[in-house]
């Protein structure tokens, strides 16, 4: 498929660059290239990429389908991503099945390419936005147009190798998500009379708090360590997706430490992307004091959010909010005038951020991050840790389901999501990198399940694990998948929840394979732990403490 | 016209739309051929046993998934239970939405069980048929009724004529006005129910709030009738539609305003026009959602200017909303939304369109960019988190993104 892509681009290339220049025929458009850079044309003629290339005039735009022009060399730029992106083996997302083991880390890599070819495609596009945007804009103005609302400029993001670690760019904004901000502007609630606006949420929201801190650009590169991200992903991006991501940082006087975390549960109606539910949370730490911002999003509208700060960081549980709502209505934009489209969701929500342990002495700054990435940030002389969680649960009632199945929302995956990451370092020494994933949710195999724990009360439900020699009760099976990437070795490992033999005499079952070059051999690096809070619908949790990569070396 | 089909243009939350879209077979562009497929009536597809006399299979009330079941796992026997237990509630103002909405499931289940019997050779049980004599047996009419009757009309199996029968032997005027509230999700449309809906719209028996859900199930009805190909119908109501609209004035007209847009009327066209100049806020912000179903050639246009121009944001808010419910004049329309995304003063209206953005981009690789323009440090906060959060959900960048405009 891949390189079906980079033929589709090359192709494309020489239909445009033909008629201007007359320098190919349709006749010799290439349908084909492989990894060797062979461009095999219509007419069965074999050329380099490069003979190829040079039958393309150098001097025009070339104007792809989407309506946007770039130069010659971003056309370069772009082939180069494509064909980087060919010798990638990602794995084929939505999933249907539970990774393994391979995939596990596989995935989280192909989310960090993905941000990273979005943020490439944006730059080569940026050009024609930026005229479209201008155009209309005058446009506007001539014809006494609305307020315009400034973008932002000057304030770029840290100079990160990966563009999706965000840095301390702390740029200014209107959401709730900066630290020190406005907080957030809260739903419209309109509720117009007849028509089912977008913004009609009922109540509308609290505006957040805060203010009084303008938010500054107060990140330098050199003030950015070594970029180690750990970051985990929930959920497939067809049913449920979250992104808790930690991002902490510690070097000599510079330091600083923050999170942020996105758990959005998203779904689609008729292909179209919808935006069932969604919470954020960010919060940051520095040696005065310790703030943090959270909200929810219901369909798309903000009906919910917090912020706050304390002045001492010293406090080990410096920020957390909660809130739930029993059945706030929504409404679904759909013809005006209907009656029964407002619906009601329970959403219970415990959001926070703990950074703790940070040496009083040091200084830091706060930190802006992509919802994408982020990650925690080891200096050579770390000596803290960052615990951050996020845990939500979306409660659409049954009826909200199905009543939404019937239109072609399938949300019948969604059940509840909570995950708790902590990440325990000491002199580490060097760089290091964790990243956790953990799968889609998934029903298991119940016949696993049988197998297993001897009995299934339901027959076909999979309500039962193992947990040593004990057999517990499991409401909804899941998959887990956690990979670990250390910078001076790295292995993979994968843990699925979903298996009834999850620890005890099983346990060489899940962890069923490690993929890399190298596993860690200091003792530092066993010191890396995480523990897992996993939150089952309707209501029962269990809770994975034991799993460090210590456990994860033995087991090897 | 550039819609892609229906299916696209209307991703509504309103179930019987839905259900038509996904399962119409292509009607052919005359009623005829409407006729060719005739909805069938109840007694067609479940015949009414004798009370008690309803063979029952699985699924039954056991759950087989979910510790909580669902509703279309209910038995009839449970399902007719579940109505009467609702009809019998009498603390009205205790209903919560989502009971209510559940209920509409309830409906629609009822038919769902004597379609799925009926294809499974079994002895249909006619549930929808008994669900509609516990209705009709009711001497009032609460929230539970409405959202019942909600279900049942809304199943692309109920027949038309059968709506129409129960709005027309409704006990009371507060019947009739739940009733011609749940008409608006009818799936079929014929043109005894479009007649007593029109009867209510016009001659006001029943009030000013049965008059105004009346209007807007019209709306509703036109549009079904002629993505239905029932072109005569639809042109009816339209020519009545339109011709109420530009005699109107005041509130009137903003009700009017918003019946025309859930209908796509064609022949309201000049007048959603003209209501764009109004200095009624109000009024531009209806004209500027009436265009979402118009296929005229210039809608997006008419969409695209309030969203840019309006001095009032609720209308452009609303205009950035109507313009994600076709993808018809993809460029221009996709041009607009980024820019209000972009540059609008207001967070709602960057958020509408941002939205629209996401809605239009599984159909429209120029759609994709912006949002990918939107994912910049210069757009911070919410609107960078929708089109992040969007783009790492869709996946890879499609191969077919990169190739030339021929």
């Amino acid at each position: 498929m891949r390189r079906t892509m980079v033929a589709s681009l090359l192709g494309s290339i020489a239909v445009l660059a033909a008629r201007p220049a007359s320098a190919l025929s349709l006749d010799n458009v290439p349908h084909s290239v492989d990894l060797t850079q062979k461009v095999t044309l219509s007419n069965g003629q074999v050329i380099t990429k490069g003979e190829f290339l040079k039958r393309i005039p150098r001097n025009q735009m070339i104007r792809l389908r989407s309506g946007k022009t770039i130069s010659w060399e971003n056309m370069l730029k772009l082939m180069k991503m494509l064909e980087d992106r060919s010798k990638t083996p990602l794995a084929t997302m939505p999933r249907a099945t539970p990774l393994r083991p391979q995939t596990a880390g596989i995935v989280a890599r192909q989310r960090q390419q993905q941000a990273a070819e979005i943020a490439q495609m944006r730059q080569l596009e940026s050009t024609h936005w930026a005229s479209v945007i201008q155009r209309k804009y005058q446009h506007d103005v001539q014809f006494g147009g609305a307020p315009r609302y400034q973008p932002q400029s000057g304030c770029k993001y840290a100079t990160h190798a990966n563009p999706n670690a965000g840095g301390f760019s702390g740029c200014p904004g209107s959401g709730v998500q900066h630290y020190g901000g406005g907080g957030g502007g809260g739903g419209s609630g309109s509720g117009l009379p007849s028509q089912s606006s977008p913004g009609g949420t009922t109540g509308g929201t609290s505006g957040g708090s805060g203010g009084s801190n303008a938010p500054t650009c107060s990140g330098t590169p050199d003030r950015t360590p070594d970029d180690a991200p750990w970051s985990t992903t929930l959920g497939d991006p067809s049913a449920v997706s979250a992104t808790l991501s930690f991002d902490f940082a510690d070097k000599g006087d510079k330091s600083s430490a923050g999170c942020s975390a996105t758990l959005d549960a998203t779904t689609s109606v008729l292909n179209n992307a919808i935006d069932i539910a969604k919470a954020q949370l960010s919060g940051t730490a520095s040696a005065q004091s310790i703030s943090g911002q959270a909200a929810v999003f219901l369909f798309g509208a903000q009906i919910w959010s917090e912020s706050g700060s304390i002045g001492s960081q010293n406090d080990p549980l410096p920020l957390s909010w909660s809130h739930s709502w029993n059945s706030p209505t929504v409404q679904i934009p759909v013809f005006a005038g209907v009656v029964y489209l407002e619906t009601g969701a329970s959403v219970g929500l415990s959001i926070g951020v703990k950074v703790a342990d940070v040496p009083a002495n040091k200084k830091a700054s706060a930190t802006d991050d992509t919802i994408a990435s982020c990650g925690a940030q080891f200096g050579p002389n770390a000596d803290a840790k960052a615990t951050g969680f996020v845990q939500i649960a979306i409660d659409l009632p049954d009826s909200i389901k199905t009543f939404l199945n019937t239109i072609g929302v399938n949300i019948s995956d969604i059940i509840a999501a909570g995950l708790e990451g902590t990440i325990d370092v000491a002199n580490v020494g060097v760089p290091t990198t964790g990243q956790i994933s953990l799968g889609p949710w998934d029903e298991g195999d119940d016949r696993e399940c049988d197998s297993a724990c001897g009995h299934d009360p339901n027959g076909d439900e999979c309500t039962h694990f193992c947990s040593g020699n004990a057999c517990m009760v499991l409401a909804e099976s899941l998959n887990a998948n956690l990979a670990a990437t250390f910078l001076d070795g790295s292995f993979d490992a994968y843990l699925e929840i979903a298996n009834p033999c999850f620890l005890g005499a099983c346990l060489s079952d899940v962890i069923s394979s490690f993929t890399g070059d190298s596993v860690p051999t200091t003792q530092d690096k066993s010191q890396i732990k995480w523990t897992w809070t996993i939150y089952s619908w309707p209501g029962f949790q269990y809770t994975v403490p034991i799993f460090s990569a210590h456990d994860l070396i033995a087991l090897r | 016209m550039q819609f892609r089909g229906w299916l696209f243009a209307a991703p509504l939350a309103i179930a019987s739309l839905a259900v038509l879209l996904a399962d119409d077979p292509k009607p052919a562009d005359a009623e005829g051929a409407r006729q060719a497929t005739p909805v069938p009536s109840l007694a067609d597809v479940a015949p009414a046993p004798a009370e008690g006399d309803a063979p029952e299979a699985a699924p039954t009330d056991t759950p087989t998934r979910s510790p909580a079941p669902g509703v279309d796992t209910l038995s009839c026997e449970a399902t007719l239970a579940r109505i009467d237990a609702a009809l019998a509630r009498t603390d009205e103002a205790s209903w919560r939405p989502d009971e209510l909405s559940e209920l509409v499931l309830v409906g629609r289940h009822a038919v769902d069980l004597d379609v799925r019997d009926a294809a499974q050779g079994m002895r249909a049980p006619g549930c929808a048929a008994r669900a509609v004599r516990t209705l009709r047996a009711a001497t009032t009419c609460g929230r539970a009724f409405g959202a019942i009757s909600s279900g049942l009309f809304g199943s692309d199996r109920f027949p038309a004529d059968t709506a129409a029968s129960m709005l027309e032997g409704a006990p009371s005027a507060g019947c009739r006005l739940l009733l011609v509230q749940a008409a608006q999700f009818a799936a079929n449309v014929d043109d005894r129910l479009a007649r007593d809906v029109e009867r209510l719209a016009t001659t006001h028996p029943d009030g000013p709030a049965a008059v105004q859900s009346a209007w807007f199930a019209l709306g509703s009805l036109e549009l079904n009738a002629r993505r239905h190909r029932q072109s005569g119908l639809a042109g009816r109501l339209d020519a009545l539609i339109a011709r109420s609209l530009h005699q109107s004035s005041g509130d009137r007209r903003v009700l009017l305003l918003g019946v025309a847009g859930n209908a796509g009327c064609p022949a309201c066209e000049a007048d959603l026009a003209a209501a764009a100049a109004d200095d009624d806020w109000r009024v531009r912000l209806a004209a500027a959602g009436a265009w979402r179903f118009e296929e005229a050639p210039q809608s997006v246009q008419r969409m695209c200017d309030p969203l840019l121009d309006d001095p009032d944001e609720h209308v452009r808010e609303q205009a950035g909303w109507a313009l994600r419910w076709s993808d018809a004049d993809d460029e221009e329309r996709v041009n607009c939304l980024v820019t209000a995304a972009a540059t609008d003063e207001s967070m709602d209206v960057r958020r509408a369109a941002t939205v629209s953005l996401t809605l239009l981009a599984p159909h429209s690789a120029l759609a994709r960019s912006g949002l990918r323009h939107l994912t910049g440090p210069e757009y911070p906060g919410e609107i960078e988190n929708i089109a992040r959060s969007y783009l790492l959900a869709l996946g890879p960048v499609p191969g077919d993104e990169l190739r030339v405009i021929e």
